[in-house]
Order: structure tokens, then sequence, then C-alpha cells
């Protein structure tokens, strides 16, 4: 048995106090379920504490600060006084906050904290007094006392990291190297803003976490402030160069030559290694022997069907002399043939009679001359014309005299004139001028993109494909920048942006993956397979919609309507007239508690895992995708196992998720964000229908708490998240990930400066569309630094 | 090191007779050797692996001396019953090197990127890594018409339900020359497709025209590598080289083929129809291995026996991913519904574990039945069969399964070597070491007898 300080006793009386604050009002304490069934009380899934319970021996912390288990002190804790204060729930970027509605008055540090004032021995869910919505004070004071006496009721960083930072063993680890976490001071803030202290990550939130991580920063690690504050730091970052992704490969080639793509869609695997969730960062993009090998053999396949069709070289018809294979009984001087289509098969298209067929000497005419007196069509400078038409846009620049030579150099070395333009097809396919988007020098300074670098970037993040025409030659005269907005607008309104969709939906979603089989549905798998695809469908379209509308973006998550086609409002219950291949904007009802993108049925349906839907994926979900708040997953073995040994149990899930919610382990101080979410959701089925029961056949009953607010339902969950105000910063994450093929991270003070920028730039609550064509024009998307991310 | 005349016949075919007393490497590498172009001089390689780790008291005979095991009753019995036992070791009680090469991360993912390696990925973030065993053999063979290949039964890559920011890839086996991940391969067909291609189509020529096409492209392409390789940044001219030097390989390739017509040796004709191949997608999930592995042994062991590739790899499927087994009457996803319910379903995943053994049986089985220069396709081939995972449930890297086969450098089989925690990277080295490979990383070697 541990024993600790009384220290510990607070961290964990505070939790207790936090979570069993009801208990003492509550007649409930014999109520041995872990959820009210009264409706209209929303539970917390979070149970009172059992004083002077014996703790399960846990593991020995490892050196890296994220799991040390709180061990529960076997003596009796001292009584608490009454007005303990908790750490407040400022809306930021930074962590989730215990369900902690206890109103305070001031905050007092209290070395001799609490105990839980409910007198209850089992273990039970409580129901929550109503909440105080308005945020608290976070514990004043300078970083230094911060960090070395116990605030409020926490435990103080000293305790566990010892007041050097050397850490102390079997409680917290050495600050003073820690990685990732301490490569900047926002990452430190981070940290300690999103985790610490363990089992009560809002403790030090916002001005707290800012103070403590100075003091860390400059007191104990002896760094010094500057470039760390200012959000001058301009741009330092630039991209890794990357080659086209799959998509992109196929959209270009659709785009240049309108044929012979599917064979790129048919040979290339999908590309698996993407960073951030996107297909645009250099890095993950590689070209193998055996990918280089299925490309070039796709790209022959491509030219073949080209040529053949006649899609490049058109109008360079062959020779009218003596290469060609002449039919048996053709010669020059005297019947050269008997019908017209003879005539074509030597002379080409330009034939267009065989005068004199009846006689023994009948001429081939062409126009209003014999064929074989006409000029033969100049091939070359045909070619070149056709060379330099494809090659310029597929190199988005003009090919040099050199480059044209070549590839003329390879046509006239093949066996013929078909032979010759599939030489240069795949020629130009191959090049790394097609193939990688080439920076135009080492990137050794900082500087603005080019405009042809622009052009690239900007028609990649819209269009999946390359600059064209107009982007061309506005890059080609210099003159981009000065129309960069209106060429914005002009590429969100062409029909190429409906590709934005697979683009950047697809990844940022995760629209992919899916263990649903139609046998879990009761459907077969070409009916799973349709619906999937609609869902799909319907996400794209409702993104694309708010974008084009310049629709506020946090209504991507808080709009009352989606679009559905008919086979979706049945699954989702709702009436629609749209038939089956129309998607309809359709408003949802308001019992039908559907909101935004995290109640699309896509986005529901990834959490099932092969036999049921988790309820921690349904929470992790939206929190990383939509809000950029996802704790991250536990590294440690030990608590793996834990998992491991909850998932196998024989339990029910709210049994588990009181289980998770107990801060006596270390699972609560993540799971208490996470498992609200996750359970809101549990009206919905496997693939987002409506179900009658929650996931252990009890009747339904979604409520819960989070950031300190009740919510009844997912739609008051949504406004619960959308009014912590992060969807904006997440999304422009997300997005310029994609954009700008190189990991963007909060973490980081230049991408935060720089996201910050944009969010000023724009002044307010600002339209999808707006905020997008600011992202675009904004530093960050058209300066290109010196250090590779 | 000496090597018996002996031994050294059996892993090659007759005639190189005056070579004994040279190191392996000597004689086999050699490119101006006389028998570069010979298929079946070279040693050959073939691994399988499972996934999600085993049961590792069954899998092994529970008693035993090191030369008198029986195998009736374990995993392995397959071996025993087509009279494969005298063609293989049994090594128990190894640790994954992972573990103690201090890999950090998902534990699927480290444990498979270590296996064919025997190097600790140091972080499952890591996108690169060193070359993979089979990877290495085939690179110092002489280039063969398919350089290599990694088939997996169900090729299904374990996806996250979240997008969390890096996916640890979990069908990390195979690693090529630069350290970069290859990916699996289920389409067995198209694989089939790649080993005979323009063979039999055009016996007049020694090269069709596609191939022409692409040698002329291919070098042309060359012309661009030092002037772009020049204007961008050091980091950058690493993906650039990369994909010059696979535009290279590639060229390589076509070259081989083109000068090694196969209708001289006669021996590479089309082993069976290719519409009766299975073709599942790359990527997607196949419920049903025990077809797609035999007709995968054939198609192994006949690319062997003509020298169209020396390295193959079979993945029964990649980690933590879901193959049903529904060929053994088991409907479930082996990772989600089994390999964290041991105790549940403990029987099942017994079943699992011996029918794993009895695809990697076949394989050894058509291969011994196949003869090749003096002696089997047996000889001269190093086989290797085991997991990454030991107590799959857990996520233990310890007792892990591991076998090796085939007759190749002085490896004895028909014994049973126990440890108690010994890194299996030892195992994986010594392999290198007998096959004659240049690098092993200076590990200790096993006994191989």
């Amino acid at each position: 048995m541990l024993v600790f300080g009384f220290r510990w006793v607070g961290v964990l009386a505070l939790v207790v106090l936090l979570c069993a604050c009801g208990g003492s009002n509550s007649s409930e304490g014999d109520n041995s379920e872990l959820l009210p069934t009264e409706p209209g009380v929303s539970p917390t899934p979070v149970p009172t504490l059992e004083p002077g319970a014996s703790p399960t021996p846990l593991p020995a912390p490892t050196s890296t600060p994220t799991a040390i288990p709180i061990p529960l002190p076997s003596e009796q804790p001292t009584p608490v006084p009454s007005e303990t204060p908790s750490p407040s729930p400022t809306p930021t970027l930074a962590p989730p906050v215990q369900p902690t509605p206890i109103p305070t008055a001031s905050a007092e540090p209290t070395p001799e904290p609490s105990a839980p004032p409910s007198p209850t021995p089992e273990p039970s869910l409580q129901p929550m007094p109503s909440p105080e919505p308005t945020p608290q004070p976070t514990p004043g004071g300078d970083g230094e006392s911060l960090y070395k006496l116990a605030s409020g009721s926490s435990a103080s960083c000293a305790s566990c990291h010892a007041e050097d930072g050397s850490g102390v063993a079997g409680r917290g680890g050495e600050i003073l190297n820690c990685g990732t976490n301490c490569n900047s001071l926002s990452a430190l803030e981070s940290k300690i803003a999103l985790s610490m202290p363990i089992g009560n990550a809002a403790a030090c939130d916002n001005d707290c976490a800012q103070a403590v991580a100075r003091y860390i920063w400059t007191a104990l690690m002896g760094k010094s402030l500057d470039g760390q504050l200012s959000c001058d730091v301009g741009i330092q970052k630039t991209s890794p160069m990357r080659r086209l992704n799959k998509t992109e490969i196929v959209n270009a080639v659709h785009d240049t030559f309108g044929i012979g793509s599917e064979h790129f869609a048919t040979s290339l695997a999908d590309e698996t290694e993407v960073v951030g969730g996107f297909a645009t960062v250099g890095t993950a993009l590689t070209t193998s022997r055996e990918w280089t090998e299925r490309y070039l053999d796709a790209a022959t396949s491509v030219a073949e069907d080209i040529v053949a069709v006649g899609e490049f070289g058109m109008d360079c018809s062959a020779d009218s002399g003596a290469s060609l294979p002449f039919p048996p009984g053709f010669s020059l001087d005297g019947d050269q043939c008997n019908t017209t289509s003879q005539c074509r098969s030597v002379f080409g298209q330009s034939a267009n009679d065989c005068a004199n067929s009846g006689a023994s000497n009948s001429i081939c005419m062409c126009g209003g001359a014999p064929c074989a007196d006409a000029t033969a069509v100049d091939n070359e400078a045909c070619v070149k014309t056709a060379l330099t038409q494809s090659g310029n846009a597929l190199f988005r620049r003009p090919l040099s005299e050199a480059e044209v030579n070549r590839f003329i150099g390879l046509y006239t070395a093949a066996n013929d004139h078909d032979s010759g333009l599939q030489h240069i097809i795949v020629a130009l396919l191959t090049s790394p001028n097609f193939l990688f988007v080439l920076p135009d020098d080492e990137r050794e300074t900082i500087r603005k993109l080019s405009d042809r670098e622009l052009a690239e970037r900007l028609s990649l993040a819209l269009w999946g494909s390359l600059p064209d025409k107009r982007l061309l030659e506005l890059a080609a005269s210099g003159s981009l920048y000065e129309v960069l907005d209106s060429e914005i607008d002009r590429m969100l309104d062409d029909p190429k942006f409906d590709r934005f969709g697979e683009g950047f939906v697809a990844p940022w979603l995760g629209l992919g993956g899916y263990l649903i089989e139609g046998s879990d549905l009761n459907v077969s798998d070409e009916d799973w397979a349709l619906l999937l695809e609609d869902m799909r469908t319907e996400s794209k379209l409702f993104v694309a919609h708010i974008i084009k509308n310049n629709l506020p973006v946090n209504e991507l998550y808080t709009a009352d309507y989606s679009f559905l086609n008919s086979r979706l409002a049945e699954h989702y219950g709702v009436e629609s007239e749209a038939g089956e291949s129309e998607f309809k904007l359709t408003y949802f009802p308001r019992e039908a508690h559907r909101r935004g993108l995290m109640t699309h049925g896509s986005v529901l349906a990834k959490a099932y895992d092969g036999t049921k839907t988790s309820v921690v994926k349904r929470g992790v979900v939206p929190l990383e995708a939509f809000s950029c708040g996802a704790p991250e997953p536990p590294d440690d073995p030990e608590i793996e196992n834990a998992v491991n040994d909850q998932a196998a149990a024989d339990k029910t899930e709210k049994e588990k998720i009181a289980e998770r919610a107990d801060p006596a382990q270390p699972c609560a101080g993540c799971h208490a964000v996470i498992d609200p979410v996750g359970w809101v959701f549990t009206e919905f089925g496997v693939a987002g229908e409506r179900v009658a029961q929650d996931p252990d056949g009890d009747p339904l009953n979604t409520g819960g708490v989070l950031y300190g607010e009740m919510f009844a339902d997912a739609y008051e969950m949504a406004a619960v998240i959308a009014d912590r105000g992060d969807f904006e910063t997440c999304f422009a994450t997300k997005f310029l990930i994609h954009s700008l093929g190189r990991r963007v991270d909060k973490h980081s003070r230049e991408d935060n400066c720089a996201i910050e920028n944009v969010v000023e730039s724009v002044g307010g609550p600002v339209g999808a569309r707006d905020f997008i064509k600011a992202m675009l024009q904004s530093d960050i998307s058209t300066v290109s630094g010196t250090i590779f991310e | 090191m000496k090597i018996s005349r002996r031994s050294f016949l059996r892993s090659t075919t007759c005639g190189v007779g005056t070579m004994v007393g040279l190191p392996l490497l000597e004689v086999m590498f050699k490119s101006e050797s006389a028998f570069a172009d010979a298929p079946g001089t070279f040693p050959r390689f073939f691994a399988m692996y499972v996934p999600n780790g085993i049961i590792e008291e069954k899998w092994y005979p529970e008693s035993g001396t090191k030369r008198e095991f029986d195998l009736s009753g374990s995993a392995l019995a397959a071996f025993q019953e087509r009279g494969l036992k005298n063609d293989i070791s049994l090594y128990r009680g190894l640790t994954n090197e992972c573990d103690p090469g201090g890999s950090r991360g998902n534990p699927h993912m480290i444990a498979i990127s270590s296996w064919l390696t025997g190097r600790a990925l140091p972080s499952d973030r890591d996108q690169m890594h060193v070359p993979s065993l089979d990877q290495e053999i085939a690179d110092a063979l002489p280039r063969t018409k398919v350089h290599s290949l990694q088939l997996a039964g169900n090729s299904e890559l374990d996806r996250p339900n979240n997008n969390v920011y890096f996916n640890p890839l979990k069908n990390a086996l195979n690693w090529d020359r630069s350290g970069r991940l290859l990916p699996l391969k289920s389409e067995l067909r198209s694989e089939f497709a790649r080993l005979y291609a323009g063979i039999n189509e055009d016996p007049t020529s020694n090269i069709d025209r596609r191939s022409a096409l692409k040698l002329s492209v291919l070098d042309d392409v060359k012309e661009d590598r030092q002037r772009l390789i020049n204007r961008v940044g050091a980091s950058d001219a690493q993906r650039l080289e990369e994909y010059f030097n696979s535009l290279r390989d590639l060229e390589l390739q076509i070259e081989a083929l083109a000068n090694n017509n196969p209708s001289e040796g006669g021996q590479c004709t089309r082993p069976m129809e290719e519409a009766d191949i299975p073709n599942p997608q790359n990527g997607s999930r196949n419920n049903a291995i025990r077809d797609h592995a035999k007709i995968a042994a054939q198609i192994t062991v006949q690319a062997f026996s003509c020298g169209l590739t020396h390295a193959v790899t079979y993945c029964a499927g990649g980690e933590a991913a879901g193959c049903e087994y529904r060929d053994i009457g088991i409907n479930t996803h082996f990772h989600n519904s089994i390999s964290h319910n041991r105790s549940g379903r403990y029987d099942q995943w017994v079943r699992i574990d011996a029918f794993h053994a009895e695809l990697c049986a076949e394989f050894m089985y058509q291969m011994k039945h196949t003869p090749h220069g003096g002696g089997t396709l047996l000889d001269g081939t190093a086989v290797l069969f085991g997991s990454g995972l030991g107590n799959g449930d857990r996520h233990q890297h310890t007792d892990i399964a591991m076998m090796v086969g085939g007759h190749f450098g002085r490896w004895q089989h028909g014994r049973y070597h126990r440890f108690n925690g010994r890194s299996h990277a030892d195992v994986i080295d010594t392999i290198r070491q007998e096959i004659g490979l240049p690098n092993n990383y200076g590990r200790n070697t096993v006994p191989i007898s």
C-alpha cells in the first residue's frame, strides 16, 4: 500500500469533489444503477469514490510524463472545506475539463485538502447539479509559485517533477529533457494545458499553463524567451518537394488528354503512406521500384489509348509518300484505287475521292488535286505543335527548345508515326517535370512563391489537378498575385472544384476503411456498398455547399440540414422527396437530433470495429477531425493491457464508461471528454440509423456533460463543442496540411501564429469561402521558408 | 568459414566443383561467374509470416530434446505429417528484436517491421528502415525478370477509425534496398502476369514493342537527372534520386529480360491458366486464404524453378487485420474478435495456428517434390516461418514463433532449439551469414546444428 502525502489526497479529493458534489444532495445513495433512469436528468458517467478504498496496485510510472497513476491513500482523509476552488473551463484550444460545475468563490491554496464529502459508500453515478457555465478564474500566481505550490486542490508540479525539474523516481519524469514537448515554449504550454496535472488536466489551463511553462522554460531549463513569445516569427518552414499523388495523376491525364486516365486509376496503388491523413506530403509520396514499374507500365497503356483514339497529334496525318505499305495493285504511276476508302487508307483523311475509279487508271484525289502530288503534311512541325501543347500543360511551363528537340528525337527514332507519338506521351508522363511538383530553387532563402509555384499550389489544392490555361497565362505574365482573389473565386466556381470532395473531404473525414458488412445491417453487401457511396456523396456535397455559399465554418457542425437522396432519407428516417440519384437539401426535424458532420452516416459508421460500434471511437473521431482536440492514445503497454482487459471483460458499456471515468486511474483525464461525446451518439446505430436501445440494450439516455455544460442529445452537444471555438482553427489546420503538403501543427508557434493571422485578417466570424480565400492568400500559403517540415 | 563440399553441392547445381573453397558469397554473387544466367545456381529465399501472435504453448511440442521431438499435437503437426520434419529446425523462446532494440509505438507495427529485417525500427512513425532479408538476397543476386514477390493471403491494411496524424502501417513486412516499405500483394493473378509477361507470346522476338518503347524512354529521361538534382535542395534531391534510381532499376530489369531469351532455356512455360488464379484486390480483406496459398505455392515453385525470381514472401495477413479463416469454419475478425479474446477464443486460435502451419508446409512440400539441379528445390532455398508477436492478446513480443527450413549453407535440420529470451535477430543474421550476405550487423549467431 503506497502512502502518499496529503497532496495526493488533495488531487483525488478534488476530483471526487468534482464528480461527487451532487452526492450530498441526492438521495441516490443506494442506487446501484450506473445511470439514473429518470428522464431529464443528465448523468455524468463519473462515479463517486469510496473513501478508504484500497487501490489496485498500479504499475510504476515510466519516465514519460504521461501515465502516472494516482494511488488512493489508505487512511481516512480529513474533511474538506466546502469552498474548494475548481479550475475553470475557459474556452481555448486546450484541454478537456473535468465536469466541474461547482460555483466557487476565491482560489485559496489549501495544502491540506479534501475528502469526499459524500458519505455514500458505493460507487455510483450521480446526477450533477445545475452546472455553472460561466468560466472560472484560473488559479492565480506567478509561474514559480504555481509550479512549486499546490494550487487549488491540485498537487504541485514540484511534487512529481521535483523543484529543479529533474523528476522524482516513481512519480514524475524529468522535464528538462522532454523531447518534442519542449521543442518550443508553445509546445510546452500546450502539453501542460492539455494533460497536466495527471488526472486533472484542466487544473492548469490558459494563463496557468502559460505561466508555468514560462517558469520552466526560463528558470528550470535556462532558456531565453526570445523568439518564443511574439507572433511575428513570420514563415520559416517550407514544404518538402513531392510527387503528384494518384488522384492528381489521374486528373492531370484526364484534363490534358481526355482519355486514358483509367489505366492509372486501376494500376497505381492508393496512397497509403499519408501524413496527417492527406496524401499531399512529399515525405510520404515515394517512388519505389515497384511503384515506378506500375507507373511506367500504365503510362505505356495510356499512350496507346490516346494515340489510338487520335487525341494527340490528330491532324498529323501520315506522309503521302513511299514509307507506307501500299495495298496490292497500288502503284503511284498507275491504277491507285478502286474506292475512296482505299485512298484514305493510303493518304489519310485528306483523300476524298478515287477519281476514274471505273477505269484502270484511277487516281486518289485530295481536295482538287491528286494526292500523290500533294505536299506531305510537315509531320515534324505538326508533331511539335501537339508536343508543345500537351507538354506545356503537363510541365506547367513552356518546354525549352532542348527539351522539344529531345522529344522529337524520340519520335523520329521510333518505328512509325503512331509509335513515335506514343514515345512522346510516355516520355512526357515519366518526366520528373510532370510527376513532381518542382520548386524553383533550393529553398535556401525565405521568399514568396513564384507565380508558377503558386498556380500549382492552388490548382492542386482546389482541383486536385494541373493549372489550366488561364492560370498558366497569368503565371507566365507574372500577374497572378494581382488578381489572386478573383482567381481563387473563379477556381471555386469552376466545375473542377467538384473534385475537392475526393481530394480534401474524403481524407479529412477518413471516408474509407469501413469495417461494416451488409450482414451487420441486415442488407446485402451490394446494398451496403450503395448506401456507403451515398453517404460519402452526402458529406462531400455538404462541405462543398458550405464552402461555395460562404456559410460560416461552424455551420459544418451545426447545420440542421444535409443533402439526402431517397436511400439516405430512408436510412436516416426522415421525409424526403428526392429520388435515388438526386441529393436534395433536406432539413432534419429537431427530434431527429441530427446536426452537421458529426451525425453524418459516413462519420458515425467509422467506429464499427467488426463486431460492435466503439463508443470511444465515436468520441475520438469528431474530436480529432473537427476540433483537433483528441488526446493522444496512451503509449504505455500496461495501459494497453488494461484497455484490452476492459474490452474483453463481460461488462456493460455503461459500466466500462464508469470505470474509465474513475479518477483513481489515469483514464479519466482524457475519457472525461471522449466518452460523453461518444455516448451521445448511441441513439445512432452501426451506420448512423436510428435505434431504440443503447448498446447495452437499455432504453436510450444520451445526455452528458462536456466542458461544464450539460446536453441531452447530439443536437445540443454540437452547440457545446461549437461554443468553444476550436472548429475554425482546426479546419484551417486540416486545410493547410492538404494544400501546403506539410505538417501543420497547433503546437508549432509559427503555424499557430500564421493561422491566427489569417483569422485576424478576416476579422470576426467568417464564411468558409472567405476563410479559404484568406488562407490561400496569406503568408503561410504564399511564402516559402527554409526549414523543411 | 570452411564449407564441406557436400553441403556446398547441396546448395548449388552440379558443375561448380572447381569453386569449392571460396566463400559462398564469391561464387554466388560475382556477376562474372559463368553461372550468372543459369537458373538454379543461386540460393532462393521463402518466408511466411503470421500476424497477431500465436498460442505459444501449443505452437511447439511441449516436450522433446534437441534432436528427438514429436510434432503431433502441436500447431506444427502438418510438417511432420508431410514428411518435412528433417527439413526444418525449431527455435523456441525467442524475443522479437523490436523489444531489446527499443522500438516504440504500436506493438503490431514494430513487431512486423523488425521480423524480416532483424532490426528494431526506432518508432512506428518512421517511414524508413533497413532492407529486409528477402530484399537483400534479391539485390545480391543477378537481376531476375521479377525482382521479388511480396505476397499476402490477406493484404487488408488495418486502418484507424479516426484520423490519427500518422497511421503506423501494419503491413510492414518487406523493406526495400533504400529502406522504403513495400506493399503486400494479394492480387495473385496480377503477380503471375508479371512473372510470365511476354513468355509464349512471340517466341521469335527477344523483346516486345512495349518494352522497347520503355527502354527508349528510360534512356532519355536520364538526361534530366543531373540538372534537376542540382536545382533542388538536398532533402528534395533525395526524393528525385529515389525516382531516378527506380527508373534505372527498371531499365536494367527490362534489359535483362531482353538479353535472356526464355524460349532458349525452355523451362519457363506458364504453369497454369490465369483465370484459375484468385485475385483479391490489394488492400482488401480476403477471408479464405487456403486456395490462395496453395496456388501461391505452385506459382512460387514454378518461378523458383525457372529462375524468374529468387525471393518470395507470403504474409498470411497484415498485423491487426482481420482475415476470418472461413476455410476452417471460423467467421470472425482475427484481430478484433479473436486475438484480444484469448481465453474466450482459445480453441479457435489454436486451429488458426495449425492452419497457418499447414499453408507453410504446403509451400515446403511442393518445393521438396520439385526436382532441381541434383536435388530438389528445397536444396538451396532458405525458408523462414514464424510470427512477430508471441502472446498477441497481451501484445507481447516474447516467445515468438520461429522456424527455419530448407537446405543452405551448413544448416542442419531436425532440431528443436530452446532459448530464454534470445533476440530473434540472431536467427536472421545467422541466415544472412549462411547464405553469404555481407552485412549481418555483427550479431551472435544461433546454433544451426
